[in-house]
């Protein structure tokens, strides 16, 4: 049986990048890094710097790089997935 | 399209059923999330999974699982809570749908064009294996519902099974559900007590 969904994939990435400009690249990389984050349905926390805010709004907010977000102390929140500080600078939780 | 027709047979009487075959309907249905206690307990509360994200997940966004083995689970989740911290282990049943099967030589060779064309053509820094699936999961349809390999024998520990074997001593096949959807039912098989 032929595994037509993943021809298609393949097919469409190879295009994609033979043909997307730096910015759509961009874009896209972006996109893969918190897309995730745009199916929550609760509150998002967003954690900046020494700071916690907490507000519905899917919108990344910029930390130090690399810092690693477990110092939050979680049993105030009861989050369940917290993510590191990436490339791009922010980290979110949810 | 290919369908599959079950015959059943009882009492003299015979039943024709015709099921439609589809490529990506792959279930596994020994499928092991090891994690602490508390978010074991919050995961059957809320029947719901959330995904792990970053950059350094393994393959990338989503919910993890030890295929057929519930001891890895168990160790994995005890090498995250430490030995004071209490751990369960979650047994899930999971359709593979629609999965970049890292397994399959065609899957890894995409994975690999993929990786090349973006640091070395398009020259992005600091390309990852979770990067790379996320970019691919998060921007094109077919969405990818899981992602499927080996882990590999990087363990210094790691010996082969036995002087002249050639298979590993220490191997996990691991899955990554990227569409929750696709966990199909799940319980909780293994809970350390408080």
């Amino acid at each position: 049986m032929k595994n037509t969904w993943f021809e298609d994939l393949k097919s469409q990435v190879e295009a994609f990048l033979d043909t997307a400009t730096d910015e759509e690249l961009y874009r896209a990389l972006r996109k893969a890094n918190y897309e995730h984050y745009m199916n929550v349905t609760g509150e998002i926390l967003v954690i900046y710097e020494d700071s916690d805010l907490s507000f519905n709004l899917n919108e990344p907010v910029h930390v130090e790089k690399g810092r690693r977000t477990d110092i939050v102390d979680n049993s105030k929140f009861g989050l369940s997935n917290i993510s590191t500080a990436d490339d791009y600078n922010y980290c979110i939780a949810a | 399209m290919e369908f599959y027709v079950l015959t059943i047979s009882a009492w003299n009487v015979s039943f024709k059923m015709t099921f439609q075959i589809r490529y990506y309907d792959k279930l596994v249905p020994d499928a092991y999330h090891g994690t602490t206690h508390d978010s074991a307990r919050q995961i059957i509360a809320k029947q719901e999974f959330i995904p792990s994200a970053g950059e350094d997940e393994y393959l990338g966004f989503g919910v993890y699982f030890f295929e057929g083995s519930e001891l890895d689970a168990k160790e994995w989740a005890r090498k995250r809570v430490g030995r004071r911290g209490k751990i369960a282990v979650i047994q899930a049943v999971v359709n593979l749908g629609r999965c970049l099967d890292l397994n399959v030589r065609e899957h890894r060779k995409f994975v690999q064009d993929t990786v090349r064309h973006l640091g070395t053509k398009r020259r992005v820094p600091g390309v990852t294996d979770a990067m790379v699936i996320n970019f691919i999961g998060a921007n094109f349809k077919p969405e990818i519902d899981t992602v499927r390999a080996l882990y590999p024998p990087r363990d210094p520990g790691n010996t082969r099974l036995f002087p002249g074997s050639r298979l590993w001593d220490f191997v996990r096949l691991v899955i990554c559900v990227r569409n929750v959807r696709n966990i199909i039912k799940f319980s909780k098989c293994y809970e350390e007590l408080l």
